[in-house]
């Protein structure tokens, strides 16, 4: 039902999977019902999978590396498909337009899948939560190769695929992949500034991922001003350090929906966890949102 | 049992640390081998700072100026939420104006300096762990006489991190490969890797026990069993690499028996096929 808003993608797209065989055969080859073709299962340790890892590899080039955060070579080997597993919508060579080939470097000739989406993700030593650290869709690269809703779609199947039950990431306070991930829940913060990261303005945080969470996700909830007692400046620095040193107190702070923007401000909506139902808010709580992700 | 090591002044001298989020500590052994870590590092607060500056120094002054430093992210994400870092430092007040200078230890800075750290982070199998960074500055401080201070740090962190199985990835030229091979016989599931950057890389698996990490740490009363190899590569042959890759996938089971050896100008490495 949820996914009928979908449809164009999974007319489009075929999801694809990179995991070594033991983490294949543990993972859900339907993910939301949506079958995994055998096909569509490459093995990081195999020669025939390389052409299309390296065509992952350029999706995640093209849409990190201009934020300055490209993966070193090695690290998509031994920090990603190697500990975890990559989950993604993928098209034909053949059905691609030329331009499309273009923007991913699609080597001539190449007539397999090339992904249009990705997620990687590894685990926690709890091996039930795991660590985001790519999410991105061709449409951040060559918007309008790919149906509206890919990344969506693709963080919800992700989850469902690798079975987890929380997510940990992070994230620039202004990246409008924030608010995807706030889709899933309430984003309970773990850092607000974080010098331990090249760009100390990003947050870590931890968000439940069950059933509930991507149904909210796939639907596109939105939580209402009264889920709100404060707004983040996304470009203030002194109030992140100043909410880091509340999360460093043991205040429980969460993200609870995509930023809003008004003009040149963002703004994210924070909710302090456990607080009282007469806990104050600040002014200016709640006027147009534009929705995000 | 108290450990014993090729170097023992090295676990009097300096402390163990490991870097971590307080939510992974459940699952790390505090105390390996009975020897108790002094510093706990969170990578979530704000005064963990000045020593994750540190460890990118130390990443830095190891690989050099020709190796890959890592970015911050890199450390932050690859190493320091889904895993542990794990190695030895000093107080900083135990540095000379000189060592200091090196590591670019900050003014009034008063805190532990890392002079070694192993990295490695789960993988989805219960047990198993990928290790991606071993780094030490025996080679920087020849005075400090830290001899053999990265294998004892990766054997001891193995047990930190109470890895049962292990797996890890490098090049079949690098020098590294004569300290993983202390390690006993490696099971390979790549010798070719289309998937890494570097195709020459080699895969490999280890199943762990207390008597193997003992052995690698240079305890005289747990000597590792030799396997004498059936075959060899050489380091520079990508045809060999690309035609055993061939016969990993079609099932054959190969083993890196020892470290690499000269012969002539050729680096050879001794491999056995099981079947």
């Amino acid at each position: 039902m949820l996914l009928r808003y979908y449809r164009r993608i999974l007319d489009d797209c075929e999801p694809y999977l990179v995991a070594r065989p033991p983490v294949l055969e543990a993972m859900g080859r339907a993910p939301l019902g949506i079958e995994i073709p055998a096909a569509n299962c490459f093995d990081p340790q195999k020669v025939g999978s390389g052409p299309f890892l390296n065509l992952v590899k350029t999706l995640d080039e093209q849409t990190y590396g201009p934020l300055g955060l490209s993966m070193p070579s090695w690290v998509f080997y031994d920090c990603a498909i190697m500990p975890g597993a990559v989950f993604g919508f993928a098209r034909r060579a053949s059905a691609l337009e030329p331009w499309v080939h273009r923007s991913l470097a699609v080597p001539p000739g190449y007539d397999g899948l090339v992904p249009m989406s990705l997620f990687i993700a590894i685990p926690l030593p709890d091996r039930t939560t795991w660590l985001v650290y790519s999410l991105c869709s061709i449409n951040q690269v060559a918007a309008g190769a790919a149906p509206e809703g890919l990344w969506r779609l693709t963080l919800a199947l992700g989850t469902d695929a690798l079975g987890m039950r929380e997510l940990v990431g992070t994230s620039r306070w202004r990246s409008p992949r924030l608010g995807l991930y706030a889709g899933l829940g309430p984003l309970d913060l773990m850092t607000a500034w974080t010098p331990a990261h090249d760009i100390p303005a990003t947050t870590t945080f931890r968000v439940v991922t069950d059933a509930s969470a991507r149904d909210r996700l796939l639907r596109g909830d939105a939580v209402g001003p009264e889920g709100i007692h404060r707004y983040l400046d996304a470009d203030d620095f002194g109030a992140m350090r100043a909410l880091q040193d509340e999360l460093e107190q043991g205040l429980r702070w969460a993200v609870v929906g995509p930023a809003e923007i008004r003009g040149a401000e963002t703004r994210v909506p924070l909710q302090l966890r456990d607080a009282p139902a007469d806990h104050p808010v600040d002014d200016g709580v709640g006027f147009t949102r534009r929705f995000q992700g | 049992m108290t450990l014993r090591t090729s170097n023992d002044a090295i676990l009097t001298d300096y402390q163990p640390f490991v870097v971590g989020l307080e939510r992974n500590l459940p699952y790390l052994d505090p105390a390996p081998f009975g020897l108790e870590t002094r510093w706990f590092i969170d990578p979530t607060r704000r005064a963990s700072g000045t020593f994750l500056d540190l460890l990118q120094r130390l990443d830095a002054l190891t690989f050099g100026p020709e190796g890959m430093p890592m970015d911050k992210w890199v450390f932050y994400d690859c190493a320091e939420l889904p895993g542990f870092i794990y190695g030895f430092a000093t107080p900083a007040a135990d540095l000379t104006a000189d060592e200091r200078a090196v590591f670019g230890v900050p003014a009034g800075y008063d805190g532990p300096v890392p002079f070694s750290m192993y990295i490695a982070i789960p993988m989805h199998e219960d047990g198993a762990w990928f290790g991606h960074n071993l780094a030490s500055l025996n080679r920087t401080f020849p005075e400090r006489r830290l001899d053999y201070l990265g294998t004892i740090t990766k054997a001891i962190a193995f047990k930190a991190y109470k890895i049962r199985r292990f797996y890890g990835a490098t090049q079949w030229q690098s020098k590294a490969l004569y300290i993983h091979t202390k390690f006993g016989p490696l099971d390979l599931s790549t010798t070719y890797t289309p998937a890494h950057s570097l195709p020459e890389t080699l895969t490999y698996g280890l199943q762990v026990t207390d008597e193997l990490l003992r052995g690698a740490a240079g305890d005289p009363a747990h000597k590792l069993p030799r396997v004498e190899p059936n075959l060899h590569l050489d380091a520079t042959d990508v045809e060999g690499m690309k035609r055993l890759q061939a016969d990993i996938e079609a099932g054959a089971r190969l083993q890196l028996v020892g470290p690499p050896s000269l012969r002539g100008k050729s680096v050879l490495h001794p491999l056995r096929r099981l079947s």
